[in-house]
């Protein structure tokens, strides 16, 4: 098939709604995930574990945002609902536009074509018993895109795009390491043309000097192809590394958005700067230096989160207030941050 | 709520005088471990191979000592021989020497390995949930490990023991805490009460290995400051295994950096991040996101770690070495660990005195300020 077939089916043309993206390919509003346990014994429901609460972010083409927070903070999951591969429970999805809400499965499959995953574990993520390239065509034989030989000639095409060699193609996973796996995982992402690509934890299983292969092959197709990624990963200095808009996320919500340099030079949600400080920084020269904000305590129980704001338990701010109202995701400095926090102030 | 860089955690109970002393009194002589040409073989169905092959490296007293490298490099095998707990029988300690303290450990039978585990020598381990026994609690668990090397103490002294060790790693609630199973701990915690059993018996060596990898950054911070405490207390010598450069950053002393099995480079900190004299440890540096400073292009390493069964013949890193350029010494002849500069350093490349000049060429194809991989 060829490599510059265009969106096809339900792609329109851009309506740009926000105005702080100019080109939003994918918009997210509200978007709310919650998973009900149900007791055994009373065959009631207990309430809802909110993983995701009212979650909004745009995505322009070509750009790429990063999705931050630590384990539980429901970034995985926001990424499983982009995809459709755990339902929302509320919200819009708009991809170019149209609302993915009411899709069918049928209708799914054609917009999945144009947004594409890439998970953590490359090692789980590809089939023991598929030789690699019959993993990279299996999305292009479902979506009936050329014969045998078109095939295997965009495999051959993928694999070199990611730098590895067409031999590849007929070896099994486990013949491979961790970074190739990784790289196989991308070219499978990338068969269908995609223009949107959901990346968790990419990178994350990796070794510093493969961290760094998989980053920069990330950053030249992106060039390339121009594009758009939702990062996600608990590593700020990946983030920063790769990213033109942050959204830092805590318990189920959004506690911070804004521009790269935006959220690590002038981040004013009390999480943030706490988040940014606990990074040990790779320069002895600074130790003892900067002034770290220990957090004291454990991520509360997400089924039971606290009233209010959720980070007011792990807070020096807190006052009664941030119990009460839960605070709103504004720009309260005029420095084009947003910030849930009543008190939301920089660092001098 | 802390808002200082000073730590969250109380002082413990019994601040150990002679630990002060030797952190005052500078590097004593005798270094509190010596690991001598160690090797560490394993028999598997293609053939031995050697996963640590003649590493040496000392710790003092009161010194904190990161060995670094990638999975595979044999770090952590490297601090399982010293507890010598090499998973046999496929795996063995074919050569070399470890002394602690003075006492050869090389070739102890197991009761008196035992006898030293834990008290001569302690360990954390980087799984904080899985290290602990899931069928007792957290205190009795730490009151244990006490009366294991005291048969002296009575057990209500023992759990008062580990209720003040509790206290001693900043669990809030100790006493109460101390009754809880594992399974109602959260992973920091855990590590804490880890850190609390590891100190219990006033080791000479604590041997951490990637004690905050499987923890989020925000409980990372608290459970480094918690190690750091110990370590002060304790007066121990500290050997940190990790693959992380900020915590090695913040925490380490000397640097001991492995690949394929073997010590490339050895320095101080400041010396391995800002004037490194081997080719991985720089690519390591040029490989790393910073987070606050600007690098326009990381420059990554090519090609990925040998595996050992195929350790390259001379200099193993001479596959993936941008300093290389073809020299056929490279491929023909192993180099040995040699000073640098007559200084206490040692890298293990022929061409360490072209160094300076390779930092300044990667320092331009990041686009970095030059100060982030060299000296000022």
């Amino acid at each position: 098939m060829s490599s510059a077939s265009p969106p096809q089916g339900n792609v329109s043309a851009v309506e740009s709604t926000q105005p702080e993206a100019l080109d939003p390919i994918l918009e997210v509003e509200d978007l709310a995930v919650h998973f009900f346990a149900r007791s055994r014994l009373t065959r009631r429901s207990a309430s809802p574990l909110k993983a995701v609460d009212g979650v909004s972010f745009s995505l322009a083409a070509g750009k790429t945002l990063g999705l931050v927070g630590e384990s539980g903070c429901g970034k995985s999951t926001t990424a499983l609902a982009v995809m459709r591969l755990v339902d929302p429970t509320a919200g819009r999805i708009l991809f170019h536009g149209k609302d993915l809400g009411g899709y069918s499965r049928n209708q799914l499959r054609d917009v999945r074509r144009g947004i594409q995953m890439v998970f953590q574990d490359p090692h789980a993520s590809l089939d023991p018993r598929m030789r690699v390239g019959a993993s990279i065509a299996e999305p292009l034989q479902i979506h009936h895109l050329g014969d045998r030989d078109a095939v295997r000639a965009r495999v051959i095409e993928l694999l070199e795009m990611v730098g590895m060699d067409r031999v590849h193609a007929d070896r099994f996973p486990h013949q491979f390491s961790g970074g190739q796996l990784q790289r196989v995982g991308i070219a499978r992402a990338l068969a269908l043309d995609p223009q949107v690509l959901v990346l968790d934890e990419p990178v994350s299983a990796l070794d510093v000097s493969i961290q760094a292969q998989i980053i920069t092959l990330l950053q030249d197709l992106q060039a390339e192809l121009g594009l758009a990624y939702l990062f996600i990963s608990h590593d700020l200095s990946v983030v920063r590394h790769v990213c033109d808009r942050v959204a830092v996320m805590y318990l189920g919500r959004i506690v911070e958005q804004g521009e790269r340099d935006g959220i690590y030079r002038r981040a004013s949600h009390p999480y943030t700067q706490s988040l940014l400080s606990a990074v040990p920084r790779p320069d002895p020269r600074r130790r003892g230096a900067a002034r770290r904000i220990v957090l004291t305590g454990d991520l509360p129980n997400a089924v039971s989160p606290p009233s209010g704001c959720h980070f007011r338990t792990r807070c020096w701010k807190a006052e009664q207030r941030c119990a009460e109202v839960s605070p709103e995701l504004v720009d309260r400095l005029g420095n084009g941050n947003r910030a849930a926090c009543h008190f939301a102030e920089t660092l001098s | 709520m802390s808002l200082s860089k000073e730590t969250s955690v109380p002082s413990g109970p019994a601040a150990s005088a002679v630990g002060r002393q030797s952190e005052a009194s500078g590097c004593p002589a005798t270094p509190s471990l010596s690991v001598q040409n160690l090797t560490v073989e394993f028999r598997t169905p293609e053939g031995t191979v050697r996963a640590v092959d003649g590493v040496s490296f000392d710790v003092h007293a009161g010194e904190t000592v990161a060995l670094v490298g990638e999975s595979g490099c044999g770090k952590t095998m490297s601090a399982l021989a010293v507890l010598g707990l090499v998973p046999a029988p496929a795996g063995h300690i074919a050569g070399g020497r470890i002394t602690c303290e003075g006492r050869e450990l090389v070739g102890l039978s197991n009761r008196k390995l035992r006898k030293i585990r834990g008290s001569l020598v302690s360990m954390v381990f980087q799984e904080p949930a899985s290290s602990l026994n899931p069928v007792f609690t957290v205190g009795q668990q730490i009151a244990g490990v006490l009366r294991a090397h005291d048969g002296t103490l009575s057990r209500r002294a023992a759990k008062d023991r580990a209720v003040e060790l509790l206290v001693s790693v900043g669990v809030p609630d100790a006493a109460v805490r101390a009754r809880d199973y594992p399974h109602q701990w959260s992973g920091g915690m855990c590590q804490r009460a880890l850190i609390a059993m590891a100190i219990a018996n006033r080791p000479r060596v604590l041997i951490a290995d990637e004690p905050t990898t499987a923890l989020d950054v925000t409980i990372q911070a608290q459970v480094l400051d918690v190690l750091d405490v110990a370590r002060r207390e304790t007066g121990a010598a500290t050997l940190l295994i990790t693959h992380d450069l900020g915590v090695v950053a913040e925490m380490a002393d000397r640097v001991v950096v492995m690949y394929a099995g073997r010590v490339v480079e050895t320095a101080t900190v400041a010396e391995i991040f800002h004037a490194p004299r081997h080719p991985y440890t720089l690519g390591l540096m040029a490989s790393l996101p910073r987070l606050d400073s600007d690098v326009r292009r990381l420059v990554p390493i090519p090609g990925h770690p040998p595996h050992l069964h195929r350790i390259p013949p001379g200099c193993p890193f001479h596959p993936r070495c941008h300093l290389r350029q073809g020299r056929s010494v490279c491929v023909e002849q192993a180099p040995s660990l040699l000073e640098v500069e007559r200084g206490p350093r040692r890298s293990a490349c022929h061409f360490q005195h072209e160094m300076s000049a390779e930092v300044a060429v990667l320092a331009e194809q990041m686009g970095a300020d030059p100060t982030v991989i060299t000296t000022p």
